[in-house]
């Protein structure tokens, strides 16, 4: 017997790009999951996603496509300070090797996921830039996001008092 | 601005201010501070165009609070690195603001420096603290004493190295309404900890230290975890006394214990304490003694899990063997299966079962140890689940002595077929039990119609070469013939290079004997003149 086809649905980015994907695919962003079931009635019209640029959604499905069936997180283990408090930095290979782009293209996955509602990504991606902050010193820092010193002579005392009790330690 | 300009404006006021060094300096400081602030505007102008600002304050958040952890693999959880947190506030105005701003960032303390130190909790706001204060750092200078005012606040607590920290909870006197884990390591632990209101208290970890008085019933009423290291002077009665009100413990860990006070017990005058949440029980590094005594005032769920290691020193034989009734396995083995825990058992080549009967062993009554009944007895009802998922198929030795002979359904269930196995050692009703089944197995094997001629498929065991099997009844348990049952078997199933040891000569009469000959390359009888 042949399996019952998978409903597909339309969605169209910021750019006009349209993409048509399984339904199970695309819930994995909470925010379409939710539209998809406010929507009583089949609708050939696609969801426009006015953040989302179509190459970042490209990633983004791409994420999803390989994600596709994980149970998805619930909503009342975040946040928690707790759970603030236990997380850690590790990243799967498969996650590590999909995030490994561009930084531009790393800061647009992010906002993607976070617009989606799509945790797990917004997670990947957030650990991804912690693990790049990591071990760097302040100066190291600002190179890599190309970023410079903007602080009031004000905060530079106050900062300069800081880093005394630091070497204190 | 440009040079141009500051010189222009340089030629305009020498005309004014020829003589006025002072005023044209305060004038050349004023524009300085002028186009350091224009600098810093353009700056942050700039740092507004970078990528990374793109991401909003709560996701930046975020990867703070990610950046800020550590795996710390000694002891296998996630610490905070308070050095990243200062480095962060450095990076950018954006940046510091936005750390500055979630005190979540600055409630982990494990900082060395006092004013560091202060300056977190200061930054942490109101949010729950955790913190992790060691003597070796210069935490001493008044920094406990500003930590009692933080009190209410503080989720977990660590207080490592030495009298000094632990005698500042002296001073501890109002109720920490949300502290669940508090760790003390080191000095004398202070008899108001006892009195203390901790009605969020949940986990409690001692290592190296003491305490000033005995302690009291129920102090530890409402843990869930206990763990106890190398703690000093301790009472055995007094300990389980004061746990006999902790019914929520789910796990318990004794290790290295000095002094123990178990010489001279009057057991039966102890009641028994019962945990019925306890998963994990670990008594390590204590003497055998101890640990038995332990085992035997406590009840714990069927599936509870523990993990003995014990030193056995020379003495305690006499204690074990009293323990292990009359089976006189040679201890060293029996011990060396009690050093395995269940996570690191090999697949097994070598099975070592004792059975006892009911009230043989009383601690057993309220459940039991699963790996411990590997090791020190097994309860049957017990030990099938746990059989069933031991890596056996492989086994090639396997030691059974039991009291009852309802092990006999086991073996179906349990060890058969087991290709590999060699070496049966049985004795007491459990070689009785063995040949009983061997003797039906194998002819119920016979009798399957794909395979009826079959020798090596009809056979449980067709690796055998061994059989140990002592009791002075040996036959007599197996209905009808069954000495001539047996010597069937051994024919018709070509076991000719099989060797039968410790038989007894009570069992068997000298023809019988002549007959096994003929049957099977060696037997070895007992009891004989």
């Amino acid at each position: 017997m042949a399996a019952p086809a998978t409903q597909q649905i339309k969605i169209r980015c910021n750019d006009e790009k349209e993409f048509t994907v399984d339904r199970d695919v695309l819930e994995r962003s909470v925010l379409i999951k939710n539209m998809l079931e406010d929507v009583t009635e089949q609708q050939d019209a696609p969801i426009p996603l006015p953040n989302v640029s179509g190459p970042v959604m490209a990633k983004v499905l791409e994420y999803c496509t390989h994600h596709r069936g994980e149970p998805l997180p619930s909503a009342d283990t975040e946040q928690s300070q707790d759970e603030t408090r236990k997380r850690t930095t590790d990243i799967s290979e498969w996650d590590q090797k999909f995030i490994t782009v561009d930084q531009e293209m790393l800061f647009e996955i992010i906002l993607a996921a976070n617009y989606l509602d799509i945790k797990s990504l917004l997670d990947v991606g957030c650990k991804t830039v912690a693990n790049m902050i990591k071990g760097k010193t302040p100066e190291e820092i600002r190179k890599l996001f190309n970023i410079v010193n903007d602080f009031t002579p004000e905060e530079e005392a106050q900062i300069k008092k800081e880093n005394e009790w630091a070497e204190d330690r | 601005m440009t040079n141009a300009q500051l010189q222009l404006n340089d030629d305009e006021d020498d005309v004014q201010i020829h003589n006025k060094p002072a005023e044209k300096r305060a004038k050349i400081d004023e524009e300085i501070l002028l186009l350091r602030e224009r600098i810093r505007k353009l700056s942050a102008m700039r740092n507004s165009l970078a990528p990374v600002a793109s991401l909003p304050s709560e996701i930046l958040d975020k990867i703070f609070g990610l950046a800020q952890t550590k795996l710390d693999k000694e002891v296998g959880k996630s610490t905070v690195d308070g050095k990243i947190m200062l480095w962060i506030t450095r990076v950018c105005r954006q940046w510091r603001s936005i750390a500055l701003d979630n005190p979540l960032l600055w409630a982990e303390i494990n900082e060395t420096n006092r004013r560091w130190a202060v300056e977190c909790i200061k930054r942490s706001k109101k949010s729950s603290l955790i913190v992790d204060a060691c003597s070796t750092s210069g935490w001493q200078d008044g920094f406990f004493e500003g930590l009692l005012q933080e009190m209410p606040r503080i989720q977990q607590l660590a207080i490592y190295g030495g009298s000094r920290h632990a005698a500042q909870l002296k001073n501890w006197v109002e109720p920490i309404p949300i502290l669940e884990t508090l760790k003390i390591s080191g000095g004398i632990i202070p008899e108001n900890l006892y009195s203390l209101e901790l009605p969020a208290l949940r986990v409690l970890e001692l290592e190296d230290c003491r305490f000033s008085k005995g302690l009291p019933a129920g102090v530890f009423s409402a843990l869930t975890k206990l763990t106890m290291k190398r703690m000093s002077d301790i009472g055995i009665i007094s300990l389980l006394e004061s746990l006999s009100s902790s019914s929520n413990l789910e796990y318990l860990e004794f290790s290295g214990l000095k002094r123990w006070d178990v010489h001279g017990w009057n057991t039966s005058d102890l009641p028994r304490v019962n945990f019925p949440k306890l998963s994990t029980l670990i008594l390590d590094n204590l003497t055998l003694l101890t640990a038995i005594q332990f085992i035997r005032h406590i009840s714990v769920p069927p599936k509870a899990r523990g993990l003995v290691t014990c030193k056995m020193p020379r003495g305690e034989q006499e204690i074990f063997s009293d323990f292990m009734g009359d089976f006189r396995w040679r201890d060293s083995d029996i011990l060396g299966l009690m050093n395995l825990g269940a996570e690191r058992l090999p697949p097994r080549r070598e099975l070592r079962m004792t059975y006892w009967q009911k009230d043989g062993l009383e601690w057993v009554d309220g459940g039991g140890f699963l790996d411990l009944c590997v090791a020190f007895e097994c309860d049957l009802p017990m030990l099938l689940p746990l059989l069933k998922h031991l890596p056996i198929h492989d086994l090639e030795i396997l030691l059974v002595h039991t009291r009852t002979d309802d092990v006999t359904s086991a073996w179906r269930d349990i060890f058969a077929p087991l290709p590999s196995l060699k070496v049966v050692v049985a004795n007491s009703l459990a070689a009785c039990s063995f040949v009983k089944t061997f003797i039906s197995m194998s002819k119920n094997t016979t009798e399957s119609p794909g395979h009826p001629h079959d020798a090596t498929l009809s056979t449980p065991f067709p690796g055998l070469k061994e059989l140990n099997l002592k009791d002075h009844k040996l036959f007599d348990s197996v209905p009808d013939r069954s000495f001539e049952s047996f010597c069937e078997v051994l024919e018709s199933r070509n076991l000719s290079g099989l060797r039968l040891r410790n038989l007894e000569i009570y069992a068997l009469g000298a023809e019988d004997v002549d007959k096994l000959k003929l049957l099977v390359d060696e037997v070895i009888v007992v009891g004989e003149d």
